[in-house]
């Protein structure tokens, strides 16, 4: 992209100024809208409730000040419950990911297997037609998986599309390194270990990013799948404090009710910054991740 | 593979396709058994569910189980054509998901161009960290802030009231705004992240092509519609059908997570109809058939989409 | 007329209802069997003689001396457990498996524990029956959901509670055939394992036709609110102090009054004068003036089935809504789900004159939290109940609350499902709280510790009155008893006259009790067939969908009800309410029949 600018710079008209002016302030505008959001729940959940309901229109810095709505929220075990159970599910969660879609990627990036094609449309298939919900939620039950942890983590093991970028990056690899491999007596998963992945460990890694933001944001299998509460996710307890508008494990005292207004606030920035602050430094394995994905499988 | 042996049973002496199928087929063992794990994946979670759409065609009691439950025909698939909810459910689909498409599509492209125009690569870097962020943000907390923001007294709706009068009450129960609503915060929420895909296939642009364009004396703008548009159609396309393989899909989370009563009208659509009926109403055969109506639908789209591109562009997925 | 008398129930509040109900429970001490028992008369009417004669002809094969009959009447006050016929705890030898028990955590439970496993009753229960139990609970607001799962998944817990006549597709009928749940007739009779819960139903004959189904069988241990008072707990409640201030002195009887009382309030300055958690709130608020419940009941007139849906009084409901909240009286945001939490800070603010809650969690909240924290909440503020509005004066509380001693509505009865391994294990379990030992201890868990007995009757101690580790009443309450709570038992009024602590709750239960004729027009414990219920489900759910849509919809004003109340009624037609409502009418016959 800089390069692009560089030789782009030789002679520019006075309509080009016009536009590269107006370009940055469009840009610039675009950033405000997709910061304040935080900033606002930021301040919001600082606010004292009994302002912050009478309070109208944006808000620049909190109103009043007050940090009960955090004691309020770290002192909720259902909020940590949740952020240990995500922490399992992100972690074993995409290890399992990782594996399986290692396996079938190296599969299909092999040149001259017999059914390979077949496969690979045995699989293709199913990006394209699925059950649905009804039959798939059925199908978790009969396998006896309700209520238990495996169900959030067997049914989303591979994510199809994500197996066609592992492929795609496995298929790059020169295959000549594989055939001295192989003269050498090397077996496939010599090969699969000690060669492809080390080779493709820029685009694994952003494989276990995606598949843990996945795991991370996921809560829909787990209201429909889980019953047990301690084995919830994150993401569920949100929905029960943030859109349900249950804040029963809250109220530890009597007094609590006064700040429901900045609970939820509150909440929202406990369970985000997390991964907020993680993010400038994933950055770059995002931004690589997509450009792989853009590549046609 | 079936095949292959049954050739090398009747053709011998000379080393046949049969029998070279057959050594390669053996040469490859290892790595069938590596990828066994990944089939019976696909046919337990993928395959087996498809199975279990013929409870569409019966009157499925879980406890009698496939087996054991009476058999209704089309039953379920008429009720629901004939039913009072189809013809909104299915406008509804469309409009929220073709609303997506149309402004949703087209504004990552947008975003990318511009950030493309950039002379900083201090600024350019910036926007894009701070426009990935609400990519970030969970499904559940977006929801949760659009619902805080859209509420009565909320900053949106306090916005809209001082700005063009509106009459201050929730945003999320007047159902005329739940597409504006959806469509805005997709963009919100996204623009930056799929600005990325574009990002990257301008930089695969060859220069000499600016070159020779500038020598031909062509604007910024004229080198944009002929060289930077044209250079990265294939993603578009790409992209394109990929997301046509979305619009039966639209996604249940987020309008589950947004919707109430008040504005089915014209927020319900056809995923979160299969899940009222489904997990909540426990009526498995009836939203089973609708569900098996919207895959249907879905994958003929997809295919369509995928036969048209490769006719137009001769780009396609497969 | 009405004024005098509600200025004399004021002022008698606290004599009459400590009255009336410790009357009652004197009337339950003097038939615990260690007191006088009532002499063997000579029965006098036909009913009661019938149950002398099965009780003698089942007597001579009961393994312990049955206690006497009662010889009650119709009309007669519900009595208590009273008899102790199994030995608890039950054999080690017995008690070989922990039975899973599938319940809905309740809330107060939650607010300490994150199962009943942790909590006393449950430790207590255990230890008193000698039986294990594991508790087994779905997420707090998808239990709907979850239950479905449950039963679709194949395997069942032992026992499961839940409400099985309307909230199971197929009702018990259904769920006994499908083998969610065991017909208990082996069990509960004289000579049987569950002969305890034989001698409440016989000194109760009214709650033995209650529970049972259309063919006579037992198939739940049945949740009981054992008292009167007990059966209408929640209703309107509004800021007494505000509107004083406000200056609305009228009363609060009429529609036009509240108009009167919120417009009063709005121009003080209240900002959201009505507001409620969510629609069913509001429904119950107001609708029975307009001489309708929500959903199905018994027109007090003609004594058919009606669904307030259908009815002209629904229309004129939604039309005087319409007019609050074009005036800014009702909170705009009411059918979006608010939230309790939000509602109780708005009451304890001031931002919101009344809403719908129930004596105990909302009344007792505000005023304890406003009690203990005068400098925010104000030295003068009130809350206090008022009756279920009526639209003329003079007119008596037909519609608003009331609810029949076995609870339908509640999801706390017990069944014994078909894969128990130990049928007799769980039997005895849920015996136990039908005994009269069994009785105290799962309403008020252990003597000593939680109650005491004073004067004969069991009185919470500070452990949970003042609970020294600052658990609020209720949560503790909660976590030794289940007397606060729903469930397999029989609730003893003595626990909500010391729960509803202050004057104001004392008089809430008078008002919402005592000036009503509201049980005759609620729908009886009716039992659908198999085949009425299945259809019934089919159709509800498709009415119940379209009513609550329509209904959200009417109320914000996004359709017009006057515009839209034929084509709205059409649709209700061509959906099958009519059939729905015969299937519901034929049910309350056959009851009516029993």
């Amino acid at each position: 992209m800089a390069k692009v600018k560089s030789s782009n710079k030789i002679k520019r008209s006075r309509g080009e100024e016009i536009f590269n002016v107006c370009n940055i302030i469009f840009l610039t505008l675009l950033m405000i809208v997709c910061l304040y959001p935080f900033w606002y729940v930021i301040c919001a959940s600082f606010s004292r409730s009994t302002l912050l309901i009478s309070h109208t229109g944006a808000l620049f810095k909190p109103v009043g000040f007050s940090v009960a709505a955090y004691k309020n929220v770290f002192e909720n075990r259902s909020i940590w419950i949740g952020y240990g159970n995500t922490i399992f599910y992100v972690v074993v969660g995409t290890v399992v990911n990782i594996i399986m879609t290692v396996l079938g990627a190296y599969f299909l990036s092999r040149k001259n297997v017999p059914g390979q094609t077949i496969i690979l449309m045995f699989i293709m298939f199913t990006m394209y037609f699925s059950g649905g919900m009804i039959p798939g939620f059925l199908n978790i039950q009969s396998l006896g998986l309700y209520d238990s942890r495996l169900a959030l983590i067997l049914p989303g093991a591979i994510s199809t599309f994500n197996l066609i970028i592992m492929r795609t990056a496995m298929a790059s690899i020169d295959a000549s390194m594989e055939e001295s491999a192989r003269l050498d007596g090397a077996n496939h998963f010599t090969i699969l270990f000690k060669i492809m992945l080390p080779l493709t460990k820029a685009t694994v890694a952003v494989l276990v990013l995606y598949y843990g933001v996945a795991h991370w944001n996921s809560w829909f299998n787990a209201m429909i799948y889980l019953e047990d509460k301690m084995k919830e996710p994150l993401q569920l307890v949100l929905r029960q404090i943030l859109i349900i508008n249950d804040m029963a494990d809250m109220a530890v005292g009597e007094d609590t009710e006064m700040i429901s207004e900045t609970i939820k606030h509150a909440t929202i920035i406990v369970s985000t910054v997390p991964i907020l602050a993680l993010y400038p430094f994933l950055q770059k394995y995002f931004v690589k991740g997509m450009m792989v994905g853009a590549v046609k499988g | 593979m079936a095949k292959a042996k049954q050739n090398s049973s009747t053709a011998a002496p000379v080393m046949s396709n049969g029998e070279l199928m057959k050594r390669r087929i053996w040469r490859n063992k290892e790595l069938y058994l590596l990828v066994l794990p990944v089939i019976i994946y696909y046919l337990i979670f993928h395959y087996k569910p498809m199975y279990g759409l013929i409870i569409a065609f019966q009157d499925y009691s879980p406890r009698r189980g496939i087996s054991g439950s009476e058999w209704v025909g089309f039953q379920h698939f008429t009720d629901f054509f004939t039913g009072i909810y189809f013809g909104r459910l299915l406008r509804n689909t469309l409009e929220i998901s073709l609303a997506t498409l149309i402004f949703g599509f087209p504004a990552p492209i947008l975003l990318a161009l511009l950030v493309n125009e950039l002379r900083s690569k201090w600024f350019s870097r910036i926007t894009q960290t701070i426009t990935y962020m609400p990519h970030f943000v969970s499904m559940v907390v977006l929801c949760a802030m659009i619902r805080e923001f859209v509420k009565e007294g909320g900053l949106v709706t306090d916005i809209l009231s001082s700005v063009f009068g509106y009459d201050g009450k929730n945003l999320l129960s007047r159902s005329a705004y739940f597409t504006p609503i959806y469509v805005i915060t997709n963009i919100w929420q996204g623009v930056g992240w799929g600005s990325i895909v574009y990002l990257a296939a301008l930089t695969g642009i060859d220069m000499e092509l600016y070159e020779a364009a500038r020598v031909d004396g062509a604007n910024r703008w004229k080198q944009t519609i002929h060289i930077t548009i044209p250079s990265i159609m294939p993603t578009i396309i790409i992209m394109l059908i990929m997301r046509m393989g979305q619009i039966m899909g639209i996604g249940h989370e987020k309008i589950i997570l947004l919707y109430n009563e008040g504005i089915y009208e014209r927020a319900d659509v056809i995923s979160t109809y299969v899940y009222r009926m489904g997990i909540m109403n426990r009526q498995y055969s009836f939203s089973s058939a609708v569900g098996l109506f919207n895959s249907v639908v879905n994958f003929i789209l997809v295919i369509g989409a995928n036969q048209i591109s490769k006719k137009v562009s001769e780009t396609s997925l497969w | 007329m009405r004024k005098t008398k509600k200025l004399v129930t004021t002022l008698l509040i606290p004599s009459v209802i400590a009255s009336t109900i410790l009357s009652g429970c004197g009337g339950n001490n003097s038939q615990n069997p260690t007191t006088t028992a009532p002499a063997p008369t000579t029965t006098a009417s036909g009913g009661s003689s019938d149950n002398q004669t099965t009780t003698v002809a089942d007597a001579s094969n009961a393994p312990w001396e049955l206690l006497d009959s009662l010889n009650k009447k119709e009309g007669d006050a519900l009595t208590t457990p009273r008899s102790n016929y199994l030995t608890y705890p039950v054999d080690s030898s017995e008690a070989t498996q922990t039975l899973r028990y599938w319940m809905e955590l309740p809330g107060n439970v939650s607010k300490n524990s994150a199962s009943c496993n942790d909590t006393e009753w449950a430790r207590l229960w255990q230890e008193a029956t000698g039986i294990k139990i594991e508790f087994i609970h779905p997420t707090q607001g998808s239990a709907q959901e979850e239950f479905g799962v449950l039963i679709a998944s194949g395997t069942l817990p032992d026992v499961i509670e839940w409400e099985w006549t309307s909230s199971y597709t197929g009702g018990p009928a259904a769920a006994a055939k499908e083998g969610v749940l065991t017909i208990l007739d082996d069990y509960i009779k004289p000579d049987g394992l569950a002969a305890d819960l034989w001698q409440y139903l016989q000194d109760n004959p009214i709650i033995d036709r209650e529970i049972k189904n259309d063919d006579g069988n037992y198939y739940c241990f049945p949740f009981i609110r054992g008292d009167k008072y007990l059966q209408t707990t929640s209703g309107p409640l509004y800021r007494a102090d505000i509107l004083k201030k406000a200056g609305y002195e009228g009363e609060l009887v009429t529609i036009a009054d509240w108009t009167a009382a919120l417009t009063a309030a709005k121009e003080y300055g209240v900002a959201k004068p009505l507001a409620f958690q969510d629609a069913n709130y509001l429904m119950n608020f107001a609708i029975s003036a307009y001489g309708i419940r929500n959903a199905m009941y018994v027109d007090a007139e003609t004594g058919k089935v009606k669904n307030g849906a259908m009815e002209e009084g629904y229309k004129q409901w939604i039309l005087q809504m319409n007019e609050w909240m074009d005036a800014g009286l009702l909170d705009s945001e009411v059918m979006t789900k608010v939230g309790r939490s939000v509602i109780d800070s708005q009451i304890l603010t001031g931002a919101t004159l009344a809403t719908y809650g129930a004596g105990g969690g909302y009344l007792g909240t505000y005023l304890t939290t406003a009690k203990a924290d005068p400098a925010t909440y104000g030295e003068d503020f009130d809350v206090r109940a008022a009756n279920f509005p009526v639209l003329n004066k003079g007119d008596v509380v037909m519609y608003g609350g009331g609810s029949y001693d076995y609870a339908t509505t509640s999801k706390a009865h017990a069944v014994i499902t078909e894969d128990c391994k130990v049928p007799e294990l769980a039997v005895k379990l849920l015996n136990f709280n039908y005994s009269e030992k069994g009785h105290r201890l799962i309403n008020f868990g252990e003597e000593g510790k939680s109650y005491t007995l004073v004067n004969g009757v069991p009185t919470y101690t500070d452990e949970v009155m003042k609970n020294p580790n600052g658990l609020s009443v209720a949560v503790a309450m909660a976590h030794w008893g289940r007397g606060n709570m729903n469930g397999p038992f029989v609730q003893d009024p003595n626990y909500i006259i010391q729960y509803y602590e202050t004057e104001q709750q004392k008089e809430a239960l008078s008002i919402w009790n005592d000036e009503t004729d509201n049980q005759k027009t609620c729908i009886p414990p009716v039992t659908l067939t198999e085949e009425e219920s299945k259809r019934y489900t089919v159709l509800n759910g498709q009415i119940d969908t379209y009513i609550t849509e329509q209904r959200t919809k009417f109320i914000t004003g996004e359709a017009d009800v006057e515009a839209e109340w034929d084509n709205y009624i059409a649709t209700l037609k061509s959906l099958g309410m009519e059939e729905m409502i015969s299937i519901q009418q034929a049910a309350v016959d056959r009851y009516n029949a029993r």
